[in-house]
């Protein structure tokens, strides 16, 4: 990350940020030839972005709002996506709920593979006892087949926006944490750990500075992986009766409540959320596919396309 | 071998046992009381129900009793083959067991059957033709598979399939020793839907493996001798680049057990899965507990019985 200097008083410091920022320039193209793929899912994650901080200015209509007058209809000028039982307006509905699966899906996976993260990381460059107890409790979080357990902590805690975070978080830990652990013990191995032991870094030295920004890259692939689950498992756990609860649109329940029932007559109901499902979670694979790629140089030469 | 067994064998237990232990204490956080909602039961419009037989119930429910005590009991019952019984129709989940789980496995058989069917020839398909349309042709539709959502892709397929072709699966199940043929017709789609999720990944899987393998000195050697490609590729290349593909079968066949959760919801069929998500919805502690950990039970002897396969597949992985 680009860090403002305090006091960019002397040429040097100019020119050091010139290069950086060419060097940065460099790599973005890089990203943009080597992986088109992986930049036109980044272009999506992108508007997504855009859509869940200014999509409540751009809907043409409140996504709640009903209209008895224009219930069912198909997709028109007026609504480009068509309108739902009630005349609620289906392209509102669907921004609105461009928020809440980039919410869900970003704040599960900031918690999930966060506290998994650090737990690998700790473990990894702890070693010994706490790290042989906490593979231990990582076999049994992994053991419990993650939907069901989704399912279960969400039946037990109430299906609210919050609750169904921490369901799917919970579902994301013990992964990070493998991958994680496997790349600390690996980094604390290295001869350039060795070196700055010898030097007389302190342990706080040595993680932050060495073994954290080293394992960031295989945490990086895990965690935009865990975007696209995250989106998945929230459609699921709608589709079961357990989703984002109402007043907040969720493409999930979209497709699977009314859009499931009036599929045959009103088909862009079920289409819609769908389609932007998919959109997503492909948008985010293809980013993690790249970054996989990228960073992972066994696969370097085999599939760099 | 055997030592190796042994060990994987040896770990499979405490994973099991804090496996209950998670399971038990997630079904305890429950801020609203048990007791209460099943005393309150169907009849909604009686608001008052007396504190004693709140009490009552707790008191046939055992929640009266210390954690650590209901925890004993759980698992001493398990030990003696008691699976406990529904809070709601009182029959025993054991029953409910035997009845419902020959279903989700035929249902796991046949998705992973079809997935090996469809993603190892693609797999091997895409490796060789690398970077010619029958690589990136199915390539884009793997990837794009891993993104729909699973449940979804049975709506359309059912609802589409019924509206099309005027052909409706017959809404009871009927078991496969009876009926056979209305058997299979009911299972097909689901495990069409459910192996084509699978065999998604598996795709990638397979092509990775064999561009790997397919580098490799041995198959160099294998064509210099003069054997068919077909002979180098089926016979040489993927016995090695099966490996991973088996092992990640392995991970998914676990979770298709909750991946056939939805799946069985969306066909409406009277599977383990099914049963889960109705327990959920009634709030049926004693089914789900049990249930979710017969679920995590055989998704860790599935995962165990990889690992041995994989030991004995690969001798290096046993001996390091």
């Amino acid at each position: 990350m680009e860090v403002e200097p305090r006091a960019p008083s002397t040429q040097n410091v100019l020119n050091l940020r010139g290069a950086r920022w060419q060097y940065q320039r460099a790599w973005l193209r890089r990203f943009v030839i080597y992986k088109p793929l992986g930049a036109v899912g980044a272009g999506v994650v992108l508007l997504m972005f855009f859509l869940s901080i200014f999509g409540s200015f751009l809907t043409p209509y409140n996504p709640i709002d009903m209209d008895f007058l224009a219930r069912l209809e198909s997709p028109n000028l007026r609504h480009p996506l068509g309108t739902d039982l009630f005349g609620r307006d289906v392209l509102s509905n669907i921004i609105g709920g461009a928020k809440i699966s980039i919410y869900v899906g970003f704040a599960s996976v900031i918690l999930g593979t966060g506290f998994g993260a650090i737990w690998g990381l700790t473990s990894g460059y702890a070693g010994g006892k706490f790290d042989m107890y906490s593979q231990r409790l990582i076999d049994i979080l992994q053991s419990i087949p993650t939907l069901a357990l989704a399912l279960v902590i969400v039946a037990s805690l109430g299906s609210s926006l919050n609750n169904i975070i921490v369901a799917i978080s919970i579902g994301l830990i013990a992964t990070s944490a493998r991958v994680v652990r496997a790349s600390a013990i690996s980094i604390r191995n290295m001869d350039y750990i060795a070196a700055a032991i010898s030097t007389g870094a302190g342990w706080r030295r040595i993680v932050f500075r060495h073994v954290l920004p080293n394992s960031l890259p295989p945490y990086l692939v895990v965690a935009t992986a865990g975007l696209g689950i995250a989106i998945l498992q929230e459609a699921s756990l709608s589709f079961l009766g357990v989703g984002v609860p109402p007043p907040h649109p969720s493409w999930g329940r979209m497709l699977s409540g009314m859009g499931r029932d009036y599929l045959t007559i009103a088909p862009w109901l079920s289409l819609a959320p769908g389609i932007a499902i998919v959109v997503v979670v492909l948008a985010f694979n293809l980013v993690g596919d790249a970054f996989r790629d990228m960073f992972d140089p066994r696969l370097r030469g085999s599939e760099r396309r | 071998m055997r030592k190796y067994a042994a060990q994987r064998l040896a770990l499979g237990i405490p994973t099991i046992l804090g496996a209950a232990i998670l399971i038990f204490v997630i079904m305890r956080v429950v801020p609203g009381d048990v007791a209460t909602l099943i005393a309150i039961g169907g009849s909604e419009g009686e608001e008052q129900i007396s504190a004693a037989a709140i009490e009552k119930m707790r008191d046939t429910l055992g929640l009266n009793q210390p954690l650590h005590m209901q925890f004993a009991n759980w698992m001493w019952d398990l030990a003696h083959w008691d699976l406990g019984r529904s809070l709601w129709t009182r029959q025993p989940v054991k029953e409910l067991l035997i009845r419902r789980y020959p279903l989700t496995l035929q249902l796991s058989a046949m998705a992973l059957l079809l997935s090996w069917l469809i993603a190892i020839p693609i797999g091997i398909l895409t490796a060789v033709k690398q970077d010619t349309p029958l690589d990136y042709i199915p390539r884009l539709v793997s990837i794009v598979g891993l993104a729909i959502p699973n449940f979804w892709l049975g709506i359309l397929v059912m609802t589409y399939l019924a509206a099309i072709l005027g052909w409706v699966p017959a809404l009871t199940y009927s078991v496969p020793w009876k009926d056979p043929v209305e058997n299979f017709s009911q299972l097909m789609l689901p495990a069409v839907v459910l192996g084509t999720a699978l065999a998604a990944l598996q795709t990638r899987m397979t092509r990775t493996t064999m561009l790997e393998v397919l580098r490799e000195d041995y198959i160099r050697t294998a064509n210099a001798k003069g054997l068919s490609s077909r002979t180098v590729l089926w016979r040489h290349a993927l016995k090695n680049a099966a490996i991973p593909v088996i092992t990640i079968s392995g991970a998914q066949l676990g979770g298709l057990i909750s991946g056939s959760l939805v799946t069985e919801v969306v066909f409406n069929l009277p599977g383990l899965g099914a049963a889960t998500v109705d327990a959920v919805r009634l709030r049926d502690y004693p089914v789900i507990q049990t249930l979710v950990l017969f679920i995590t039970v055989a998704h860790i002897i599935v995962n165990l019985g990889v690992d041995l396969l994989y030991g004995f597949l690969d001798p290096r992985i046993r001996f390091a």
